[in-house]
């Protein structure tokens, strides 16, 4: 790893001396993954994600944005029915991302105002999502719906609970780290890097991180999927196999 | 050690599935169950979603009713013919299952439907053998001697196509055993159980077949219910986990083994209880989830259904 940062750390300095361009800014941010993609292999059980970037201004804050693949979700109320709880009440979200987590460097809220950040789709602040359509509930009911889905996404740790934290390596170089769990959505990631000046967005950088399931596991996935029948009999097929094999143990035994 | 479920697309620990696979087994070679009962609920309680649970469960139960039924068969305690005629309401059953199953998925019902039949079917099941062990216990005249002079109500005698069964030797309509089967498949393809604990019983009070006979042909179609369940969770829901699966039979395979040793030394009726207790522990644990107040009262999803 301490090859990486170094051959890293000499990239981006060539990088930093090179002249600025038009809009010097933004080629100024350089931002990249020690892994561009994540492998979901049979042996997969989460996955560490690290982020190096080098920033043009000496001062500035930084934020870093990860969001998983949007998909639509359904949040669930249960309630008391004849003293069993069931699920009676519900309510669709779109585009809640699969996966959302956040670096921010050390008191970034001092320097850069709460609604800057919100609508930089930074921090907590950017994580009120809208039902999908008009529904019956009150404001206070789909208030209810927006903090349980949060709550419940916190708890299969595909939302955070806290930021993480941006090092600072010099006055430039940045690295950040996060962690996709074992549950992580599948799909194409993208990680938003923002600088802050005066407290508005002075550079921006966007970079993609690929997590796909690959070799035994993808095969397995992609077969069950497109020949679902097959792929049935031979799981019976194993079965009967299985059975039979435990039969002639316990008859020689 | 953990591995990446492909289909359930999370990981679980190894250890923990091969053990409850040798402890599924453990029971199945000391009851005769097939210990789908158990299997089931704890999957879910270990967070894989419901659909995957039943799916590969199915697929353990064929392994555990092909090595029961291989023993049965060698020892001429399965009736072929009643065995075919259930499976073929079995076939129908786990077919009409499977969308059932699909649809209470749609209405985001699925997870309460599973836990109450499994407290309504396990409750009584459980209540009645315990019950019966402690009449039975009282009672010097065996079970069995019932079963000799049995007469199926009139109903059932009324009804049509009757057909000679001359290994049970029963005169019975075909609809009889193939209702039962149906029911069978049903079970497999929304609880993931076999649902010998309730095939059995109806066999022989329904039915009027003999004990023996009835766990032996009970297996047998469980054989194919459970297969065809398999299949058809296979093809139209995709929730078919091999690795899981594999992992649940090669559990079983080991736990199987213990049990057969370990079933020598405990007696029939003692065996029924601890059955029986174990039965209603399930049911118990599965009524809390179902009437108690829940920590969390609000549930999200990966949005499919029309909810």
């Amino acid at each position: 790893m301490n090859r990486i940062a170094f051959i890293f750390a000499a990239f981006m300095l060539l990088t930093i001396s090179m002249p600025n361009t038009v809009y010097g800014a933004i080629d100024a941010l350089t931002v990249d993954l020690a892994e561009d993609h994540v492998d979901i292999t049979t042996g997969f059980h989460g996955s560490r994600m690290v982020l190096f970037g080098t920033k043009k201004s000496r001062h500035g804050d930084i934020a870093v944005v990860v969001r998983g693949p949007e998909k639509k979700m359904s949040v669930r109320k249960k309630s008391s029915v004849l003293g069993a709880w069931m699920n009676t009440e519900f309510l669709k979200f779109e585009d809640i991302p699969g996966f959302y987590d956040f670096a921010v460097s050390d008191d970034i809220g001092e320097r850069v105002k709460p609604d800057i950040l919100k609508t930089s789709g930074v921090g907590f602040f950017a994580l009120v999502f809208e039902p999908k359509k008009k529904s019956g509930y009150s404001e206070d009911e789909v208030k209810n719906f927006q903090q349980a889905l949060i709550r419940n996404k916190q708890r299969e740790r595909l939302f955070p609970e806290e930021p993480k934290q941006i090092k600072m390596l010099n006055d430039h170089f940045f690295r950040t780290e996060f962690y996709l769990p074992a549950n992580v959505p599948k799909g194409e990631y993208e990680i938003e890097t923002l600088v802050f000046s005066d407290g508005r967005v002075s550079e921006r950088n966007v970079t993609r991180l690929n997590v796909k399931q690959i070799g035994m596991s993808a095969s397995l996935f992609r077969f069950s999927k497109e020949n679902g029948f097959l792929y049935g009999m031979i799981c019976v097929l194993i079965a009967v196999l299985a059975g039979w094999g435990v039969n002639t143990i316990r008859r020689t035994a | 050690m953990y591995v990446y479920l492909p289909i359930a697309e999370m990981a679980v620990s190894v250890e923990t599935i091969i053990l409850l696979g040798v402890t599924v087994g453990f029971l199945s070679g000391v009851f005769g169950v097939g210990g789908g009962f158990l299997t089931t609920p704890f999957l879910i309680f270990l967070g894989i979603p419901p659909a995957v649970a039943v799916g590969t469960q199915t697929a353990q139960l064929v392994s555990s009713g092909v090595a029961g039924t291989m023993g049965h068969l060698r020892r001429g305690n399965v009736d072929l013919k009643i065995g075919a005629v259930m499976l073929g309401g079995g076939f129908i059953g786990s077919f009409i299952g499977i969308w059932i199953f699909k649809f209470l998925q749609y209405l985001g019902q699925i997870d309460f439907a599973i836990s109450l039949l499994y407290v309504v079917l396990l409750g009584s099941i459980g209540t009645l053998m315990i019950t019966e062990t402690i009449f039975s216990a009282f009672k010097k005249k065996t079970v069995r001697s019932e079963f000799n002079s049995f007469k199926p109500n009139k109903f059932i005698a009324s009804l049509p196509y009757k057909m000679r069964f001359p290994r049970s030797k029963l005169y019975i309509s075909a609809l009889v055993p193939g209702g039962i089967g149906f029911v069978g498949g049903l079970l497999a393809s929304i609880l993931g159980i076999g649902g010998g604990f309730l095939l059995v019983p109806a066999m022989i009070y329904i039915l009027g077949m003999p004990t023996i006979l009835a766990a032996g042909t009970s297996l047998f179609q469980i054989i194919f219910t459970t297969a065809s369940a398999t299949m058809m969770h296979a093809t139209f829901n995709h929730t078919v986990d091999i690795l899981l699966a594999l992992m649940l039979i090669i559990g079983g395979v080991i736990g199987t083994q213990f049990g057969v040793s370990a079933a020598k030394f405990i007696k029939a009726r003692h065996a029924r209880v601890i059955l029986a207790i174990l039965v209603l522990c399930v049911a118990i644990r599965l009524a809390g989830g179902l009437f108690l107040p829940p920590a969390e009262l609000y549930s999200t999803v990966v949005a499919g259904g029309n909810e």
